[in-house]
């Protein structure tokens, strides 16, 4: 057990847990959007950024990644926090202005659109149900595809797919309401992700890639 | 004519002091049907039976009227003796002149005092005139107990009867055995971890094959009497089905959702499928569905589509299993009472409860065993443990000790004092009971060998002041003001029955005491018995009591049981109503006064019938049978009759 500083109070900490971890467990609140205590953090979305202050040098990181250390003092709510999380809201609420989540805490931080061209997508690519479909449930079914602009989280060659057990845990995790359940379908928008577990069961004596080529013909 | 003895007891001068036993005796030749009046020092006494076994014979008697106490504690040693002298025992009469005429009537004269207790007898002798020779019904035993409560208490008396070849069935509330107990981190005064010393009992009750346990389940509802309850289990959904589940652990390692430990007071996190702790038993898990994914979004579908075993079922509902039982154990346990009771402490997340600083101190807890500040997580520097919060305060609380406070206070300053070797432990006490084996030696090493600092006195006020929590108290062996600045409050919260308790008692139609602890039938000398023959109490539920006591009253329990389980027939109490078939006209009053369900409307014929099994004797039938024709044996309309003309006669 270690001591650090959080906001001027001084709490315990597990060495070598995170600051978001150890704030999280008191109680002490900092915004997160691709954070899910079941899966490792990525720092994606930067939301938990935090400014910290380590010998005279005070610089802003992510509290999902940062390792505590003794004596680490942590600043969870300064102007420049605030002004940095604003920011980054902005530029969320530029890409998914439809999503009610984002919509939300940009209200609570004081965001607001105009600044940027504003897109409708939902997705935020956090990758947090990436994470998921890797760490928990194993079946890789989901990754990132494309770069730049194009980048989208996807199946392989953006078809449904067989690898994925159709548990909807990455529509549980989504953050914004990106991934449905539509029907038998888990859904990324447009894109078919796989077939709902339930519905995957009933189809004995079938095998997933009959099912596959009839949905290809039917499209 | 009858032939009937009377036998006048003195009781040493409990009755001849006052009442001349010698004149009451002789009038009592003249009642017409006393063939033999006698009196004796002690009837009760080997040579008083003896006397009226001989007497019985010698003059052929039919019948013996002993004056003597209340029958409630000699009717059974006479109808014995009766019995053994060929005589049917129910043609034997106790004439109450004990409680009934010496001791209420002391100071109204010797003369008075016998003139009633011969009234006394001449009644009992009408009665008994016209009393009939009964046969007691025999009553087959179901031999399969139901235990309600997995803590260890349900847990002792499960294994013990299971142990003598009977069938148990054990009903747990939670997900799994193990009760308060398996939450505690060592217990006094051995210090002796639980997760050590129950887990094998609760593996042994898991494994035995006469123990059919029904965890996270209830008891709806209990029919029936002494050997014959029909008991409904309602067995809660749990989404996983029971019998294809190997307790892997998948799902629980793959959930997605994480919501407060109850297990651990709050002080951890769960799954929102979860077994309560790793040695579970049984070891399947169950889902919350208060909190589960599923459940709350329809989303996910995690741990359906990684169980290996296809035992997760989102469609399962409660399941009720219906059963037989011979008898019945409630071990339902404690509760602590909420800290919020006690209006003069604050309500902190530094002031916390004694099974919360359990948690805390167990090696297997949340921290690992270091003992930390809920509010910051931080290693406190000085701890002050509150004996009698809520106990012997019935302003705040209730009125009596709980009984184990003292000693696990103790112990919790001792284990503080073993993790943080330079921290300080205060413990305001108003008296230490630490009357058990090893106890009062356990409690002089805390003050001596961990120097823990005990100080007479009760605590008055607790807040928070600069970051610090501020004990307000007096030292009374000093009487000086006490105040103390620490870090972390532990209280001695009073145990109070466990929640839901009453509502078990309701469904057994059992009595409790003013605290709401299951009432015994006799404090002293029928502690594991209810008012309900066949239902018996074990543990905690009775009343506070340490862990010793809990097992040894649930052995006690289970030895009662196989005393019962060890007949074929139980023989009922042939004191009971009885209906004239002839004369009812079925109007239904019985049926409606009955409290024990024992009259019933036959609807072909529309006439009452009575369950003897079920009849308690009470005769509330009989007074409201508008016809006469229900009658409660040998206390017909008739008997009480003369017995009244006989009471009312003029001196």
């Amino acid at each position: 057990m270690i001591e650090i500083e959080i906001d001027g109070k001084k709490i315990g900490a597990i060495e070598g847990e995170t600051v978001l971890r150890a704030a999280k467990r008191l109680g002490i609140k900092i915004p997160t959007l691709c954070y899910h205590e079941a899966v490792s953090p990525s720092g994606a979305c930067r939301l938990c950024s935090v400014e910290v202050q380590e010998g005279n040098r005070n610089k802003v990181v992510t509290a999902c990644l940062y390792p505590v250390r003794p004596g680490l003092v942590v600043k969870t709510d300064t102007e420049r926090i605030k002004k940095l999380r604003k920011g980054i809201m902005e530029l969320l609420l530029a890409r998914s202005s439809t999503s009610e989540t984002i919509r939300e805490l940009a209200n609570e931080m004081g965001a607001q659109g105009g600044k940027f061209l504003e897109d409708k997508n939902k997705c935020i690519l956090c990758g947090l149900c990436i994470r998921v479909c890797d760490e928990i449930v194993e079946a890789h079914a989901i990754s990132f595809v494309g770069r730049g602009i194009e980048k989208k989280v996807a199946t392989p060659f953006i078809e449904i797919s067989d690898a994925c057990i159709g548990c909807g845990g990455c529509a549980y995790v989504c953050p914004t309401g990106a991934i449905t359940i539509e029907g038998e379908f888990i859904k990324l928008e447009d894109n078919i992700f796989g077939k709902l577990n339930e519905f995957r069961k009933k189809d004995t004596g079938e095998t997933m890639k009959e099912i596959l080529k009839i949905d290809s013909e039917g499209q | 004519m009858s032939r009937i003895g009377v036998f006048v007891c003195h009781c040493g001068l409990n009755i001849a002091k006052v009442v001349d036993v010698e004149k009451v005796a002789k009038e009592a030749l003249k009642i017409p049907g006393v063939a033999f009046a006698t009196h004796y020092m002690y009837m009760c006494a080997d040579p008083g039976q003896t006397l009226v076994e001989e007497t019985i014979k010698k003059e052929n008697l039919d019948g013996v009227v002993i004056a003597n106490c209340s029958p409630t504690l000699h009717e059974v040693t006479f109808r014995n003796a009766a019995k053994r002298a060929g005589l049917n025992p129910y043609r034997c009469e106790i004439a109450n002149i004990r409680e009934q005429c010496s001791w209420p009537h002391e100071h109204e004269g010797r003369e008075r005092a016998t003139e009633k207790a011969l009234k006394i007898i001449k009644m009992t002798v009408n009665k008994l005139v016209n009393d009939a020779s009964l046969v007691p019904t025999s009553i087959p035993v179901t031999k399969r107990a139901l235990v309600i409560g997995g803590g260890i208490a349900g847990i002792q008396t499960a294994l013990d009867i299971a142990d003598g070849g009977y069938e148990v069935l054990l009903v747990e509330e939670t997900p799994s055995i193990g009760g308060k107990m398996i939450q505690l981190s060592e217990t006094f005064p051995t210090l002796d971890c639980p997760q050590c010393i129950e887990t094998p009992k609760m593996v042994s009750a898991g494994q035995h094959p006469k123990i059919k346990i029904y965890a996270y389940s209830e008891v709806e509802e209990v029919t029936g009497y002494v050997g014959n309850f029909k008991v409904k289990i309602r067995e809660k959904a749990s989404y996983i089905d029971r019998e294809k589940c190997n307790g892997c652990g998948l799902c629980i390692e793959k959930c997605l959702t994480t919501v407060s430990s109850e297990f651990d007071l709050g002080l951890s996190r769960r799954k929102a499928v979860y077994t309560p702790f790793p040695q579970a038993v049984p070891n399947i898990p169950v889902i919350d569905r208060e909190h589960c994914g599923h459940f709350t979004t329809g989303l996910c579908r995690v741990c359906q589509s990684v169980c290996e075993k296809d035992a997760i079922d989102y469609s399962q509902e409660d399941r009720i299993i219906e059963d037989e039982v011979g008898a019945i154990v409630v071990a339902t346990g404690f509760d602590l009472m909420p800290n919020e009771k006690l209006k003069e402490y604050v309500s902190d997340p530094d002031v916390i409860n004694g099974l919360q600083f359990e948690r805390l101190l167990c090696p297997s807890g949340p921290t690992n065993g270091l003992p930390v500040r809920p509010s910051n997580w931080t290693v406190p520097k000085d701890v002050v443990f509150v004996s009698c919060a809520g106990s012997r305060d019935p302003e705040h609380g209730v009125a009596y000790c709980s009984r184990v406070c003292c000693m696990y206070l103790a112990k919790q300053a001792m284990l503080y004092k073993h993790a943080v070797p330079d921290g300080q432990a205060y413990i305001f006490y108003i008296d230490i009971r630490s009357n058990g084996k090893g106890y009062e030696e356990f409690v002089q090493r805390a003050k001596e060998e961990d120097n823990i600092i005990y100080i007479r006195g009760k605590v008055s006020k607790i807040s928070r002041e600069n970051g610090k929590l501020k004990i307000w108290g007096v030292d009374t062996l000093t009487g000086e003001l006490v105040e103390l600045s620490t870090d972390l409050v532990v209280l001695g919260t009073a145990m109070v029955p466990a929640v839901g308790s009453d509502e078990v008692a309701k469904r057994l139609r059992l009595s409790t005491d003013q605290f709401g602890w299951m009432q015994e039938a006799h404090l002293k000398l029928r502690p594991l018995e209810t008012m309900t023959a066949g239902i018996y109490i074990a543990g905690v539920s009775q009343f506070p009591k340490d862990i010793t006591d809990v097992v040894s009253q649930a052995s006690g329990a289970a030895a009662k049981i196989l005393a019962l389980f060890s007949q074929d027939y139980l023989l009922g109490n042939p004191v009971v109503a009885h209906v004239d078939e002839e004369i009812c006209a079925g109007c239904g009053n019985c049926e409606s006064v009955c409290a024990y369900s024992a009259v019933e409307i036959e609807p072909i014929r529309n006439v009452a019938v009575v369950n003897e099994a079920l009849c308690e004797g009470c005769g509330a039938c009989a007074g409201a049978c508008p016809s006469g024709a229900m009658q409660h044996k040998n206390f017909t309309k008739k008997q009480i009759f003369d017995m009244v003309e006989i009471a009312t006669e003029k001196y």
